[in-house]
């Protein structure tokens, strides 16, 4: 399968805030050494806590930042060797939808104005504004007399289509979605994921989908990587990774799940060294993990491929940790 | 839960208005249920369905305009849609208290944890802040957090996210309520410090007996934590019941689309997912049928002229669905 955007052993790092007066804290890795690919028309779950680096990744894609070593490429341009006008039209390539519909939308913009905003800062010369947005808008579901009105005057589900036709407009070959549907109400959860799933059959979109909720994830993606402090610790098919799950931590996150049929309960795996975190060398989730052993504090793990195609960062994922 | 025992609370026919540009808006109409000692009662509903409301006014804790039209909630032998509101800030965060979806909104960021903590000890049991700060300290090692005693001195943003909220929870305990009315309290959390959140609730629920008002979207925690279950559609509760009964046979139209609206684990990931078509009617909407009507898959006529009461489906279960209605043939 051809390869649409790709992350090359990638790392960031960020000085620490210190006090007012400080000239500066640590230096904190937010992701460390990632590497990841997404195939054309499909679509790759990013999982993990808050502060795992999923943000700080999405940033690296979409040349918001730049990284520290290793390389982005998106469509073939490298990202972090673009500035200026080539910058700008390499991230026409790549778009975004983030979270919450409600802040995300300009209050004081029509929405033709918003959906037509990313061609403007590419600087495109629009012919047909209103012809060119209410094709976005019914791409996306919504009808043309929303054209003139304010986002204040839709729900929170139809906002969030405008925010979809919104990323459309460029024409990207990948939209970057940061949990898209978690600040909606469920019955409107399922029709954006239902939307989302047309536009990639409809226009071979491929997707980066942001999520902590699994079972979302599970029924969009085609892949899922899962990231712990920076670091991608299991990559596998989406199927696969929830069939067979190999990390510690992708177990104790599918444990903490709360399922919606009550008669599967859900156990909670975890333990904590009190520690503070991992030593240099050790497993970056070696603190928590309840079945770290010696090794796991001596030398942090290098991938291995458990399963092909399914990658894991663990001492444990040869001897097959089920 | 049975019926053996008193209810703890019994809300009966709850209406409440606001005032909207000078006319009257029902936002909670005839809303009715009980609450029983132990027991956690999940509330359920899409945003704006009321559910938020339909617990807190239970303190009139109301938006502001709004006000209780008509019904009562009975707690203790009072009527606490009447008591006079000095009398009620006497119940207010002593025997019953709130817990809020922000810990990072929720808690003032120039005070001391400490200071925030002794509050209602101080308001509802008359102590000083150095009286008070003992049974602070007990309250956070209660609520699992280390080294309590410095932490004391510590402010709001020497916290996370999951911490703050371990802090609210010990700021809702601290005058031993009987019941606490918790608004999406682990929405803002990541899974796993929900996880361990929900596990503390659970246990201090189980060490003190206390009830539990948990409203939320996320019905993987109505499943996994919720013994009854009330589900609020435009202002109404449309079906009431015991968590198992809501979870393998919901009664009302409205139940079932939103259980099927759910990615499951099962699902096939090619397939559509089954949604629930249109929105919910604004609360300035007065439909002269039931309000689930226009989006209802088995919608039929009488359902758009009359508006059905409850009808009950068993014990303690009831649906607010002409299907429901005796000598109903489809």
């Amino acid at each position: 399968m051809p390869v649409i955007l790709n992350i090359d052993n990638v790392t960031k790092r960020y000085r620490k805030a210190g006090g007012l007066f400080s000239s500066g804290g640590q230096l904190f890795t937010a992701v460390d050494g990632v590497s990841l690919a997404l195939e054309k028309n499909t679509t790759l779950g990013i999982v993990g806590e808050s502060g795992s680096g999923k943000t700080t990744l999405a940033k690296l894609i979409l040349g918001i930042e730049k990284p520290d070593s290793g390389r982005v490429t998106l469509d073939g341009r490298e990202l972090s060797s673009l500035s200026g006008a080539e910058l700008r039209l390499a991230r026409r390539g790549a778009q975004m939808v983030f979270q919450d519909p409600y802040s995300s939308l300009n209050p004081r913009m029509k929405i033709i104005d918003i959906v037509l905003e990313p061609l403007r800062a590419a600087g495109e010369k629009i012919a047909d504004g209103e012809k060119t947005a209410a094709a976005l808008l019914e791409r996306v579901g919504l009808k043309p007399d929303a054209l003139l009105r304010y986002p204040h005057e839709f729900s929170g589900g139809q906002r969030q289509r405008v925010a979809i036709a919104r990323a459309l407009a460029t024409g990207p070959g990948m939209i970057l979605a940061d949990e898209p549907i978690s600040s909606l109400d469920i019955s409107i959860q399922a029709q954006i994921m239902n939307l989302l799933n047309r536009l990639k059959k409809e226009l071979g979109i491929s997707y980066i989908f942001i999520s902590h909720d699994l079972a979302a994830v599970r029924y969009l993606c085609d892949f899922v990587a899962v990231m712990y402090r920076g670091c991608v610790v299991e990559y596998a098919p989406a199927a696969e990774l929830f069939r067979d799950t190999r990390h510690p931590y992708t177990r104790l996150l599918l444990s903490a799940v709360p399922d919606p049929d009550p008669a599967r309960k859900t156990v909670l795996e975890e333990r904590r060294d009190g520690s503070g975190g991992p030593g240099p060398q050790a497993c970056v989730f070696s603190d928590r993990c309840p079945r770290a052993a010696e090794a796991c504090l001596k030398k942090r793990p290098d991938y291995t491929e458990a399963a092909p195609g399914h990658f894991v960062r663990c001492v444990r994922a040869e001897a097959g940790a089920n | 839960m049975t019926d053996r025992t008193a209810p703890l609370l019994e809300v009966r026919d709850l209406s409440v208005s606001v005032a909207r540009d000078g006319t009257p808006t029902r936002i909670l109409r005839g809303v009715s249920y009980r609450i029983y000692p132990g027991e956690t009662l999940a509330i359920v509903g899409e945003s704006g369905s009321g559910k938020t409301i339909g617990a807190l006014s239970v303190v009139r804790l109301l938006p502001p305009g709004a006000k209780i039209d008509s019904g009562s909630v009975l707690y203790k032998g009072k009527d606490l849609a009447a008591l006079p509101e000095e009398e009620l800030r006497g119940v207010r965060g002593a025997g019953i208290s709130m817990v809020f979806q922000e810990p990072m909104t929720s808690l003032n960021p120039v005070l001391t944890i400490g200071l925030q903590l002794a509050e209602p000890l101080m308001e509802h049991k008359g102590l000083s802040y150095s009286e008070a700060l003992p049974a602070c300290e007990k309250l956070l090692e209660k609520v699992g957090i280390t080294d309590a005693g410095n932490r004391l001195a510590q402010y709001p943003h020497n916290f996370s996210g999951g911490m703050r909220q371990r802090v609210m929870i010990a700021m809702a305990l601290a005058c031993g309520p009987d019941l606490v009315i918790a608004d999406e309290p682990t929405t803002a959390l990541d899974v796993t410090v929900q996880a361990q959140i929900l596990d503390l609730v659970d246990a201090l629920k189980k060490e003190s007996g206390l009830a539990l008002a948990l409203i939320t979207h996320n019905l993987g925690i109505v499943a996994q934590r919720a013994d009854y279950v009330l589900v609020f559609y435009a202002g109404r509760v449309v079906e009431r019941g015991p968590a198992e009964h809501f979870f393998k046979s919901p009664s009302h139209p409205y139940s079932r689309a939103l259980l099927n609206s759910l990615p499951k684990m099962s699902d096939n990931p090619g397939e559509p997912l089954k949604t629930i078509e249109g929105l919910p009617p604004s609360f300035d909407e007065d439909l002269p049928g039931c309000p689930f009507a226009p989006r209802c898959p088995e919608v039929f006529d009488k359902c758009r002229s009359a508006e059905p009461p409850e009808f009950r489906t068993g014990e303690r279960r009831g649906s607010k669905c002409w299907r429901g209605e005796p000598g109903f043939k489809p």
